[in-house]
């Protein structure tokens, strides 16, 4: 067979494919060194259209997290309310130019844009646009993504996305404001909503393009830029987190990409996709033209929406896994089984998305199949969680500042998923549905759960990306801060749930007799979200100051075994990462390897 | 209305654009409200001699002639319904008598109220609107007053009375649709209406199913409510010829040409049959 025929190259043969790729990648390597001599990038390709995979990382995450910051303050507003419900306040009058009090169609509003804006504008592009870029390629030894200009692309969709969301905020609060319809645009609400909501479509249209390019483009890179020697069952397990998120992106987006259009469709020409006919708004018949089915928007979007939860977990079990086993000093506990699990979760989370519709009378069959495959999803989660757990067992772990977060985010995650399970279940969704608890449950998974591991994923490749250390000292003041902070938050949330407190009451519950005990509740919340707030200045001060004056980082601080911190420079050098690509000869996680010099032997450590 | 959300739809695409030259101007906001100002009810009603055309143009003609007169229903008044309040207990502790709709609203002697009436070919001129707001209530979870009118231009003050939260949500064809929450007593939003709107719109809670409110936008001030007792007045009306419009939100519209002469007291008189 032809692909057998081996060639001579220098002193060494190799197949005619291989030597066929070694080649392409040469011609690549010589023709950048030769346009870095006397080449210089103007500041507009190097820092605004950048096509290096690392800047593009950096600007993703730079990006994200002022939209974080963003999301965090309309909750801080939303607090303001449900712990002094109607009271003034000037903050509430700056930002929505009224008398301070705010009008429940305000709440309604910071409800759907905290929702969008942490989901897709801030965790999302932070975990995969942020982490995925910066580190993927460096941890698979490729000279950057397969697709330099599409990553680009990727980026300058999701900006555009993210100003649009936010200028409706800002521009349109004299004609009904930005979108009030929650981060589920449930139609037919959605649909005769005000401006916002179109707005808010065009946001998204954006945003869903930008996560599809990126996820073809992950794929392609994970599948083809391997280094040599990097095979499937060496990759790191923050590599098949990704692997498996761009596939859950690429297979998920596209139907809610379609039903986004067809609900702007609805808006804005006239259609009824998703208006049935003889809808009565407000006691008069809408002149629509009908046919329409409003449970076809929840099936589309949920279709997507909850693989998307996945999206938000995975690239965040993947950064604890790396960390876990670089601070435990031993190789993950089940590495392959993991690899199966987070495969077979991905398959699974295509399967279970009716559970978010078990209101919505579609019948105890087709209710008890999902139910029944949300129960068999759990599986893999659990599986993922234990083998972490058991990862530190035996280990003499380093408490450091990623490590600390990593730690939390197994117990936080736990609450998360555990409140989640009479969520599943037909029967006892009944009483919790659309209640606090729901909100509860869904936070502990997203915010001490993803926004934790993302915190510790910045301040374990905060490093490699700037040559300098983060603070430990701060870094330990809000991991505590926050750890505890964040639990006063969202624990009593469970408790307002089971007693019955809805979700989206603009007053937290004040009208109704049940909520008005629990009201004390409220206030300690919101005086823990202040708390939580004031826990995030040492971070943005770390994040800033250690760029100037962190202590110098050489290029594997934490002694790692993959390849971005045993292979690549600190930081990676500027377009190819790395002086030579690197050959891979062992598994991800060789720590504590008996016999050898150092507890650790890297990736590309060759054979002795 | 399809080119126009075409438009809005456009206008997002090239937002981008505007925010990145810094422009974003915010659009003014028309929502101030002083929690304390209790602006005088410039409504329509006619028996209050500081009533409707409070707001006449500036130069009134020595000549102006009166327009009264009186609106009657023909037939076996409908009973209204009582409105069953129970589902806010706030709204049901303001009324200690059943409450009842106010769809057709007739005095013992047949008078038909809330019947809005107005010029359709009014003089030419040009009619400044009011300085005075017009206050629409609501209390007791009502609106206060059930029909009214105002002039293009002219300050509307929405006001919530009740200790419960009302949700006003203006329904008119040509002017733009608003729709507002006010959780708190005493709330004031005020608008604006910039568009001619002569057949009343609807306007109503959306908490409070029953609430209901009709309003025209008026582009000169020639017009009047009929009261409890059905009468209206229109004055300061200049000498001409005109038709002369009577509205009810059951029994639709009627016309009447009538002629007025300088200083005349011009009765005319509306019957809706039941």
């Amino acid at each position: 067979m032809a692909q057998k025929r081996q060639v001579r190259v220098g002193s060494q043969w190799m197949y005619a494919r291989d030597a066929e790729k070694a080649l392409g990648e040469a011609l690549r390597v010589m023709k950048e060194e030769e346009e870095g001599h006397g080449h210089h990038e103007s500041f507009v390709t190097k820092y605004l259209f950048s096509q290096d995979h690392k800047w593009i990382g950096v600007q993703y995450g730079f990006t994200a997290l002022c939209f974080l910051l963003f999301g965090f303050f309309l909750m801080i507003m939303m607090r303001l309310q449900l712990g002094w419900p109607n009271q003034p306040f000037a903050v509430i009058k700056w930002f929505f130019h009224g008398t301070g009090t705010m009008l429940p169609e305000q709440y309604n509003q910071l409800g759907a844009m905290h929702g969008t804006i942490m989901v897709f504008l801030a965790i999302v592009p932070l975990a995969v646009g942020a982490f995925g870029n910066y580190v993927v390629p460096l941890q698979i030894g490729a000279p950057d993504m397969a697709f330099p200009k599409l990553n680009m692309a990727s980026y300058w969709c999701y900006l555009p996305g993210g100003l649009v969301m936010l200028a409706s905020m800002f521009l349109l609060q004299s004609k009904g404001g930005g979108a009030q319809s929650g981060w589920t645009s449930y139609p037919p609400l959605s649909v005769i909503a005000s401006q916002g909501q179109t707005w808010w479509l065009v946001g998204m249209i954006f945003l869903i393009t930008s996560s599809l390019l990126g996820s073809v483009n992950f794929i392609v890179t994970i599948i083809q830029l391997r280094a040599k020697g990097m095979t499937w069952d060496r990759l790191p397990f923050f590599v098949w987190a990704q692997f498996v998120t761009s596939f859950l992106l690429l297979l998920a987006f596209p139907p809610l990409e379609a039903a986004g259009v067809l609900q702007l469709m609805d808006r804005v020409a006239g259609t009824s996709f998703f208006l049935p006919s003889g809808l009565v708004v407000s006691g008069e018949v809408l002149k629509n033209a009908g046919g329409g089915n409003p449970l076809l928007w929840q099936h589309l979007f949920w279709f997507l929406a909850h693989p998307e939860v996945y999206v938000l977990i995975l690239p965040a079990m993947g950064i604890v896994g790396e960390i876990i086993a670089n601070n435990t000093r031993k190789p993950l506990w089940g590495y392959r089984v993991m690899v199966y699990a987070i495969l077979f979760l991905g398959f699974m989370s295509f399967l279970v998305w009716a559970h978010h519709m078990f209101l919505t009378g579609m019948g105890t069959v087709i209710s008890a199949f999902f139910q029944t495959t949300t129960m068999i999803i759990s599986v893999p989660s659990v599986i993922v969680l234990t083998a972490l757990l058991l990862s530190l067992y035996g280990g003499s772990i380093r408490f450091n500042t990623p490590m600390l977060f990593a730690l939390a985010f197994l117990p936080m995650f736990g609450i998360g998923g555990l409140t989640g399970l009479p969520l599943g279940l037909a029967s006892s969704d009944i009483p919790l549905h659309d209640t606090m608890y729901v909100v509860g449950h869904f936070h502990y998974v997203v915010a001490p759960g993803t926004i934790f591991a993302l915190f510790a994923g910045i301040y374990y490749w905060y490093p490699k990306i700037t040559g300098r250390m983060m603070n430990e000292a701060l870094g330990l003041v809000h991991f505590v801060g926050s750890f505890i902070s964040m639990n006063g938050i969202l624990f009593p949330m469970l408790i307002l749930g089971l007693g019955g407190v809805n979700r989206r009451l603009y007053d937290g519950g004040m009208q109704y007799a049940l909520g008005q005990p629990l009201h004390g509740l409220q206030v300690g919340m919101s005086y823990a979200a202040w708390t939580l707030a004031l826990f995030q200045l040492p971070f943005i001060w770390n994040v800033f100051a250690s760029v100037k004056f962190g202590r110098v980082a050489d290029a594997n601080p934490w002694h790692a075994t993959t390849l971005e911190w045993t292979a690549a420079p600190t930081p990676p050098i500027a377009h190819g990462n790395f002086e030579t690509i690197p050959a891979v000869y062992r598994p991800a996680y060789e720590y504590s390897v008996p016999g050898s010099a150092e507890d650790f032997v890297p990736q590309n450590s060759g054979p002795v | 209305m399809t080119m126009k959300k075409f438009l809005t739809l456009l206008c997002a695409a090239v937002l981008v654009l505007a925010v990145a030259c810094g422009k974003g101007k915010e659009a003014e906001s028309k929502e101030e409200g002083e929690d304390d100002q209790a602006p005088q009810t410039a409504s329509t009603s006619t028996n209050t001699p500081a009533a409707a055309p409070a707001a006449a143009p500036a130069a009134v003609s020595a000549d102006a002639a009166t327009l009264a007169g009186a609106v009657k229903f023909e037939g076996a008044a409908p009973k209204m319904p009582v409105i069953q309040m129970g589902a806010d207990p706030y709204c049901q502790s303001q009324h200690q008598t059943p409450v009842t709709d106010e769809e057709v609203v007739v005095g013992p002697a047949g008078e038909l109220a809330n019947v809005f009436v107005y010029i359709k070919n009014p003089p030419a001129g040009n009619y400044p609107a009011p300085a005075a707001p017009l206050t629409l209530d609501q209390k007791g979870c009502r609106y206060y007053p059930h029909v009214s009118a105002l002039q293009i231009g002219q300050k509307l003050a929405i006001k919530n009375d009740d200790a419960t939260l009302h949700n006003v949500h203006a329904m008119p064809a040509v002017n733009s649709q608003f729709n507002e929450g006010q959780p708190v007593q005493g709330m004031v939003a005020e608008k604006t209406l910039d568009k001619p709107e002569e057949t009343p719109f609807k306007i109503k809670c959306d908490v409070h199913g029953w609430m209901k409110s009709y309003m025209a936008v008026m582009p000169h001030p020639f017009y009047a409510v009929s009261q409890a007792n059905g009468q209206f007045t229109i004055p300061n009306l200049p000498p001409g010829t005109y038709t002369v419009v009577a509205w009810h939100e059951k029994y639709g519209q009627q016309e009447q040409s009538i002629t007025v002469g300088p200083k005349e007291s011009k009765q005319v008189a509306f019957t809706f049959k039941g």
